[in-house]
Order: structure tokens, then sequence, then C-alpha cells
């Protein structure tokens, strides 16, 4: 497979920036970036992966200790915080597994060796897919169905299906303060709280 | 979880995740949030944070310390390759005592940031030549970090 992650390399100037940066705050920011993403890829069947684990990659590729010693190098006049690089580092791993576990599945057999067991990976069917799919658009209409009445998460919602996701833009399309779109996303965070969880 | 056995369409599909992917992006937005928030906004996701924290500053730190290592090592190579071309450039610490050797590395490890936090204990226990060893590896490194510089200037 493609390693879409080594485009970087090494730069000392980087990494004592890197070194520099006030972590305690962005571990906070990090944080909540990856517990959201981490419950989507846990939606979508990928159980082994969590909001640290999403969290020590990004750290790993920003240093250039990643996977094959690969790299993502800081652009600073791309991202000018630290948070907002790390975050696009975090999707991109996001977007990667995805991909994959779009194209295959992890299944867990007995090698018949004890208690053990071991993994293997095997294409996803057509027919699995189908299911998968099914449920995660069930997800998203059980989403709808939590907050019917909540006219401010509707609209916020309406921005998601256009691909709208940052809370600046989406004050902005539908005419909203700025606070109470935050309001509305804390609303929604609580009303998503178990969204890799059966939601009824 | 929901389960329907209605087929849906590959763009439908695209559009699901597409919606996802910008539901979680706006989720884990923290962007003007305060810190008091986001903590709180953790708690309530059962994440115990100052732990959580702790574990995020370690991973950072192991980090680091891994790409040093990793640049010293690049360094050590590339001066195996050109000694096994040409004289030894040990021979350029002749005639340096253990102590100047040893303080000609605490100077390079604390003027050079990226190398600054290089933890290298007991330095007196190492030979001369292990220590004239370390002190080219670090000053190809040095080198190296200024070439790249320069190479982006």
């Amino acid at each position: 497979m493609v390693n879409t992650f080594g485009e970087g390399k090494y730069n000392s100037e980087i990494h004592a920036e890197l070194d520099k940066a006030d972590w305690q705050e962005i571990s906070l920011h990090l944080l909540q970036f990856a517990v959201s993403k981490a419950k989507m890829l846990r939606a979508m069947g990928v159980v082994d992966v969590g909001p640290e684990d999403l969290i020590q990659q990004a750290i790993s590729l920003a240093y250039g200790v990643g996977p094959n010693n690969t790299y993502r190098n800081w652009n600073k006049e791309v991202y000018p915080d630290l948070a907002s690089f790390l975050r696009s580092v975090i999707k991109s791993i996001v977007s990667h597994k995805k991909e994959h576990r779009q194209k295959f599945k992890t299944e867990t057999i007995d090698n018949n060796l004890g208690d053990k067991e071991i993994k293997s990976m095997s294409p996803e069917t057509p027919e699995a897919l189908v299911i998968k799919n099914q449920d995660f658009s069930n997800i998203k209409k059980a989403i709808y169905e939590r907050v019917k009445g909540d006219e401010e998460i509707e609209m916020v919602l309406l921005c998601f299906e256009e691909g709208i996701s940052k809370p600046q833009d989406i004050a902005k399309e539908i005419g909203y303060d700025i606070n109470k779109v935050n309001n509305a996303l804390k609303r929604l965070r609580r009303k998503t709280k178990d969204l890799d969880r059966p939601l009824d | 979880m929901i389960k329907g056995i209605n087929v849906m369409g590959a763009d439908d599909k695209e559009k699901t995740l597409a919606f996802f992917d910008a539901l979680t992006d706006s989720l884990g937005d923290s962007e003007g949030v305060s810190k008091e928030e986001i903590i709180a906004d953790l708690q309530e996701e059962g994440i115990d944070v100052n732990a959580a924290v702790r574990r995020i500053l370690t991973m950072v730190e192991n980090a680091s310390q891994q790409a040093k290592r990793q640049q010293l090592e690049i360094a050590r190579k590339q001066r195996l390759a050109l000694s096994s071309k040409k004289p030894t450039q040990l021979g350029g610490f002749v005639g340096w005592s253990k102590e100047q050797i040893i303080e000609k590395i605490n100077e390079l490890l604390h003027t050079d940031a990226p190398l600054a936090s290089v933890s290298y204990r007991e330095l007196e226990s190492k030979s001369q030549e292990d220590l004239a060893a370390l002190l080219e590896d670090i000053i190809a490194t040095k080198e190296m970090a200024e070439q790249e510089s320069q190479d982006e200037d």
C-alpha cells in the first residue's frame, strides 16, 4: 500500500520548534479532536484505534519517527499553530484507516495454539459492505431523530451535509452568531456521545 | 446498532461518509474554546484528563529523543562510510585530552538546540576513542542540520 505519510524530511529547526511548543495546552485540543475521530472509526468497525493511538501516530510523524521513519513537516505558513497542524495529521491518518477499512476487514481466527487469537486481513465482501453502509446510514438517521425539534442543531447538521464543518463557517452559512453555533455543537456532542455504540 | 437491508448507492455512501467527516471534525474542533470547557467535555467522555495529558507529554519526549538518536545514527553511518574511504576522521582529535573532548561534547550539546537534551550519562566512563567518535557524530549531525538549512534557503 502506498504510504501517504512520507512526504516530509527531517528538519532540525522544526524539531526545535516542536520541542518548544506548549504541549500541555496542545494535548487538550488533540484529545478533543482524537476522541471525536476515534468514535467515527469505531462506528466503522475499526475498534483497535483509540484517541491516544491517533495522537501518538501524529506526534511520531511530526518528529519523523513514524513507521519507516516517515515525516510530516509542520508548514507554519499553512498551519500557523501546531494544534491545527496535528489535527490535519490525525485527519490524514483517519482517512487512511477509513480507506483501508473500506477495502479490507479484520478477521479474528483461532490459531489452534491455545487461547491466543491471530488477526488476518481479507477483502470485504460486497454483501458485508452493503450491510455496513446501511448501518452507517442508520446511525445518521438516528442522530437526526435525536435532535428533532432542536432547530439550531438541525441547521448545523444540514451544514455537515454540505461538508461545512468549521464553526465559523457554519455560523456564516446559516447566519447564526458563533456562540449560538458553539452551544448547538455542545448539545450535539452530548446527544452523539455514544456514536460508536448502538443507537436507539 | 440499527440494521436495515436497503441497498445504499455509492453516491449515498460517499455523502454519508462526508457527513460523518464533517460531524466529527466539528465536534472535535476546539478552536476558540476555553481550556476549562475542553477539560469538562473530555471529563464528560469519561477521560482522566490529567493522566491522558501526562501520557501525551511522555509521547512527545520519547519521539523527540528518538528523532535525535536517529539523526546521530545517520551521522554515525556517514562517518563510518567516510572513514572506510579515507583515513579515519577521529584523527582530528589527536592530541586532545579526554577532558577536552568531553568539554567540547558538552559545549555542542548545550549550544545546539536539537541536540540539547540528548542524554549522555557517564561520559567519563567512555573510552577516549568512543568519545572522539561521539564528538564526530555530533559535529556531523550539526553540519547536516546546517546543510539542510542552507538547502532550504
